[in-house]
């Protein structure tokens, strides 16, 4: 119970944070919102050329896309700005587990990412033509935030290999632009050559994302999909978030954890 | 910690001590006589990474109290600000160590600073204690 109580007050307290600092950044914001925006233009179009029901089976990967780079990419963005701003000493010193204090830090960005996604969601059935119903609305929420949770290991592990290898940007990059082509974002798996259909159907994502559109698309909730991620995250979760605390212990001791 | 770094550097003084306060579920009213003692409330407005070294060590010391201390560890604090900052910091030790009754260990090299505050004195040379008052 205390536990849950200091959760919610690290996440209000860094929710705090960000509003002020988002103040500080309201240019940023926009043009965040205009790339989005810009970017399934681009999509809506290039589609056209294929037909309209390519580009919703395109702008439901796009959707979940956005929501896996999110959680990919947010803890490892928190902690790359602690360092840049050299805070890190400073909320580390703070009487929580460290990992307690990221990932408040990360639900706290969360709640942001939300409002990102009903605006992504919102000129989607303004713009380009998306029908969705009000029970589609409320499923989209529970799976973003069910995606958030199966992939807290993955986030974890990136935020790891962050801090020990340095500068991982690009190899984050390429990892989820790998995972979104495998997983089917752009194109169906079944286009893919046979030895990459292999590797998808290895990939939790291929199944998340399987079930998104057939519960959008053709109202099929088919929950079985979900068992394989589920299982997955459940595993790597105790995994990776005993990996993360070897790393912070040495490079903690190292004095390396600053450095970015 | 390096009293030059340590908080958000685009959130004003103000802020950065208002989001410290809710990590440590305290009111900024609890630490405003810190505040006011250090006169700190003129600078509430400016972003951190542009207050002068003497505020940022001001700060440092406001963020320690938030803690509600019972020992602080202070290492050569006053060796990068004003005189009359100095005195602030000197007149708050000496209010923390009498009416709040916090233990103090403070570093320094400079023994006139030393002699004026402090009740015990520990002198170390190579390594070793070689005077203990």
């Amino acid at each position: 119970m205390n536990l849950i109580k200091n959760i919610i007050k690290l996440i209000y307290s860094f929710l705090y944070k960000d509003v002020k600092t988002l103040n500080y950044y309201k240019f940023h914001s926009i043009i965040k919102f205009l790339f989005s925006f810009v970017q399934i233009v681009i999509f809506y179009y290039l589609c056209s050329i294929v037909s309209k029901e390519y580009f919703k089976f395109l702008f439901f990967g796009l959707f979940f896309s956005k929501i896996f780079f999110f959680t990919a990419t947010t803890l490892t963005e928190t902690i790359k700005q602690e360092q840049f701003s050299q805070t890190i000493y400073n909320i580390f010193s703070l009487p929580y587990h460290e990992l307690m204090i990221l990932t408040s830090s990360f639900f706290a960005k969360t709640i942001f990412f939300f409002f990102e996604l009903i605006i992504f969601i919102l000129c989607s059935v303004l713009f380009f033509n998306i029908k969705l119903s009000f029970f589609n609305i409320i499923f989209l929420f529970f799976y973003t935030i069910y995606i958030i949770l199966a992939f807290l290991c993955y986030t974890i592990s990136l935020c790891s290999i962050t801090v020990l290898i340095k500068k991982s940007e690009h190899f984050i990059y390429l990892l989820n632009s790998l995972i979104d082509i495998l997983s089917g974002v752009y194109f169906p798996t079944t286009v893919l050559p046979k030895i990459l259909q292999h590797i998808s159907f290895c990939l939790p994502t291929t199944y998340i994302l399987l079930f998104l559109r057939n519960a959008v698309l053709y109202s099929k909730y088919n929950l079985t999909l979900l068992i394989y991620p589920t299982i997955i995250g459940i595993i790597f979760l105790p995994i990776s978030i005993l990996f993360f605390n070897i790393i912070l212990k040495k490079l903690l001791r190292d004095g390396r954890i600053a450095m970015y | 910690m390096n009293t030059e770094y340590g908080f958000y550097p685009q959130l004003t003084l103000k802020e950065n001590l208002i989001f410290f306060c809710k990590v440590y579920s305290k009111s900024i009213d609890e630490i405003y006589p810190f505040i006011d003692k250090l006169n700190l409330q003129n600078f509430f407005n400016i972003p951190f990474s542009l207050l002068s070294s003497g505020i940022k060590t001001r700060l440092w010391i406001v963020y320690s109290l938030i803690k509600n201390p019972k020992i602080i560890l202070i290492d050569e604090l006053t060796k990068s600000v004003d005189f009359e900052t100095k005195q602030m910091i000197y007149e708050l030790i000496k209010e923390l160590k009498t009416k709040y009754g916090l233990t103090i260990l403070f570093v320094s090299h400079d023994l006139t600073e030393i002699n004026s505050l402090c009740d015990h004195l520990i002198k170390i040379e190579n390594h070793k204690f070689v005077e203990i008052k």
